[in-house]
């Protein structure tokens, strides 16, 4: 919760920080990649956490792990203010933080699209390009299954659900009937 | 008499056929904490403040706060069964509550859900439950007077229809007494009562409501009732439940429809039973949606509370359908502090207050009424001719008796003057006790009013005051009943009217000594 914010924050002055579009786009992929090492590795993890290390040394192994996937230099100062702030900790929520941000200035949104049986390429591409053209934005498009739908589609854009599900159907059938 | 089981199946054949499928459209958001009643939800991004959510399991909640990156709701309802993770889904209303005529008499909670066990309420309208106040334009000013059947009351601190008239003392003073009086008193005058009870025993609240039943009341109040086990969100708007039910009466007239010039709204008199304990209950919420506390741990837009409420009090114009709604709310005082924070900021919100108080109720002077601290700010162009012309004298009579009793205890030689001045105010003060349950019409509060101060009662002893009272009015009842009628029918004491009641007054006397045997 209070991450949520903190991490926000830090991501935004990264991405305020950056001008260029590509370079935008690079680190990305790469605070995604740091946060999701972070979050599988535990040595990495306890290493960048650990008090006992000497902050110095915290900072050289991320500027090493920066100079390898050659990122702009705005990337390494970033990486030290961190761990300067000590805020090593959110580095994994500042990750997600900056993709929402990024997804937004690039006019994306996310979907999800819950279906009871396997759609076919065809259909989520028919779906695909329907949500896009409701929502006027380029549409990230993610599928999930879930049989106890029994039938229909469940959409999610942003906070905004669309069920047509079979389930959702008969749930308010037995709900008019039994009022009735 | 045969049932078959064709016709069933056929209509509930009719029934799925007639079933739109439709998609349904929701904006979401997900719990991400619960407790004391309290929720945090992530999303909901375009939700309103004060909208109605629902919540799973058929919870209620409503949005209160709306910050960077959740929104803080309260829930209505069991929240044991609300988990971390679930969905919550926008409603796009703002709080309503269910109002309509079929809601006189009966016992209701704050969300119009009857408690009385007595079937389903059927609604005529929803009424949102905050909604700003009538402007100027479709108001008019005070003049009708709402008559509380209290002689100390009528008389020196007159109510009108549409004031705001707070009731303030400490507990166990009569303030709960003096609002059901007035209830009583509505009787057969076309007033709809409203009584709301905030955080008081489930055993005072059915004593409140068996006493209007047993006095005939109930037919015109309806009872909105969040006792003290309710959870603190509907304390905190059962008052705006109860005004907005009263709107209903005041905008709609009986047919239902808008009430305009021809269709008349009706006199609603809400009574918030009390408002010390709303507020409790709104620091409660606000503290654990933890919003900044301010003085004495009330958050800062606590005078906002009440004030929004109590100007929804109104007389409209008759181009409105002229109905009103008066507010009578109620204030705790703690050991008679009047300038503690609560009783502070409502005594500046409304139109006057009466002031209740411990050492007059023991030493039997029923209603309590500090006469001194009590005001009406507007009721005074509300009273009736006849009455404003009598009280004008009683109310300088005891403020002159007042003064002279606290100088009185110094010595024991006084003159002529003083010692009838000082037996004058005491006959003032014996008639202006009243029984609890027994309201009084206006014209015998003046006829009373008219015997203490032109000195009917000088020359009785102040034990007699009450036997005189009550036979007086039982004779002007069985043989001067014109008067009564004429005082009613004319509004007002002229010199001729005067006359007549001098006459029957001490015609009632002389017969009075007689039977009691004075001189």
């Amino acid at each position: 919760m209070k991450d949520r914010k903190l991490a926000s924050r830090y991501a935004r002055a990264m991405f305020d920080a950056l001008q260029d579009p590509a370079a935008r786009e690079k680190v990305d992929a790469f605070l995604n990649a740091l946060g999701e090492s972070i979050r599988q590795s535990p040595e990495l993890r306890d290493f960048l956490l650990d008090p006992a290390v000497a902050r110095d040394d915290r900072k050289k192994l991320l500027s090493s792990i920066a100079e390898r996937h050659a990122m702009p230099p705005e990337t390494e100062r970033f990486l030290h203010l961190v761990i300067e702030q000590g805020r090593a900790e959110v580095l994994p929520s500042i990750g997600q933080a900056y993709h929402e941000i990024y997804e937004e200035s690039m006019g994306v949104v996310a979907a999800e699209i819950t279906t009871a049986v396997p759609m076919s390429d065809e259909m989520k591409q028919r779906a695909q390009s329907a949500l896009e053209k409701m929502t006027s934005k380029r549409v990230r498009l993610q599928c999930s299954i879930e049989p106890e739908l029994i039938g229909g589609a469940v959409t999610r854009v942003g906070s905004t659900i669309y069920d047509g599900s079979l389930r959702t159907q008969l749930e308010s059938l037995r709900r008019q009937m039994s009022e009735e | 008499m045969e049932i078959k089981v064709d016709e069933i199946s056929k209509i509930l054949r009719q029934q799925i056929e007639g079933f739109e499928r439709q998609v349904d459209t929701a904006e979401v958001g997900t719990i991400i904490s619960v407790g004391d009643g309290i929720a945090r939800i992530y999303g909901l991004e375009k939700v309103m403040a004060g909208e109605l959510l629902e919540l799973p399991h058929g919870v209620a909640g409503m949005a209160l706060n709306l910050e960077e990156d959740s929104v803080g709701a309260v829930l209505l309802g069991d929240t044991t069964l609300i988990k971390e993770g679930d969905q919550v889904r926008r409603s796009g209303r703002i709080m309503q509550v269910p109002a309509g005529k079929a809601m006189l008499g009966r016992v209701i909670d704050p969300l119009g859900n009857p408690l009385d066990g007595k079937g389903p309420i059927e609604a005529q309208a929803q009424m949102p439950i905050e909604r700003i106040a009538p402007g100027v334009v479709e108001r008019q000013p005070v003049t009708e007077p709402m008559q509380t059947g209290l002689k100390a009351i009528d008389s020196m601190i007159p109510i009108g229809r549409g004031q705001r008239e707070l009731i303030i003392g400490d507990r166990q003073t009569g303030k709960t007494a003096v609002a059901i009086d007035t209830i009583i008193n509505q009787k057969g005058t076309g007033v709809v009562c409203i009584y709301v009870a905030i955080g008081q025993k489930q055993s005072t609240i059915a004593q409140v409501v068996s006493t209007l039943e047993e006095y005939g009341a109930m037919e015109h109040t309806i009872v909105v009732a969040a006792s003290a086990s309710s959870p603190a969100p509907l304390q905190f708007i059962a008052p705006y439940c109860g005004c907005a039910i009263g709107e209903f009466f005041q905008f709609y007239g009986d047919n239902g429809q808008p009430a305009n010039a021809e269709n008349k709204g009706r006199a609603v008199l809400c009574v918030y039973d009390d408002l010390s304990k709303q507020a409790a209950s709104y620091r409660e919420i606000s503290l654990l949606l933890r919003r900044p506390p301010g003085r004495e741990a009330y958050p800062g837009d606590v005078f906002f509370l009440h004030s929004r409420l109590l100007e929804r009090a109104s007389k409209l114009s008759d181009k409105n359908g002229g109905g009103s709604i008066t507010a009578l709310p109620i204030i705790e005082t703690q050991a008679g502090d009047i300038s503690a924070y609560i009783p502070t900021n409502v005594i500046s919100i409304t139109d006057g207050q009466i002031f209740l108080e411990g050492d007059l109720f023991y030493s039997g002077i029923r209603p309590a009424v500090n006469v001194g601290l009590s005001v009406s700010r507007v009721g005074g162009n509300a009273q009736i001719k006849g009455m404003k012309s009598v009280a004008g004298t009683l109310r300088l009579e005891l403020a002159q008796f007042r003064e002279l009793e606290a100088f009185a205890q110094f010595g024991s030689d006084l003159d002529k003057a003083t010692q009838a001045q000082l037996s004058r105010g005491r006959r003032l003060v014996e008639i202006l006790k009243q029984d609890q349950y027994s309201p009084l019409s206006v014209e015998k509060q003046i006829l009373i009013i008219f015997s203490a101060t032109g000195g009917f009662l000088d020359d009785l002893e102040l034990e007699h005051c009450r036997a005189y009272e009550l036979e007086m009015y039982q004779y002007i009842d069985q043989s001067h009943s014109d008067l009564l009628d004429s005082i009613r029918s004319s509004g007002k004491l002229d010199d001729a009217l005067k006359d007549r009641l001098k006459g029957a007054l001490s015609e009632f006397k002389e017969q009075f000594k007689a039977t009691h045997g004075i001189a």
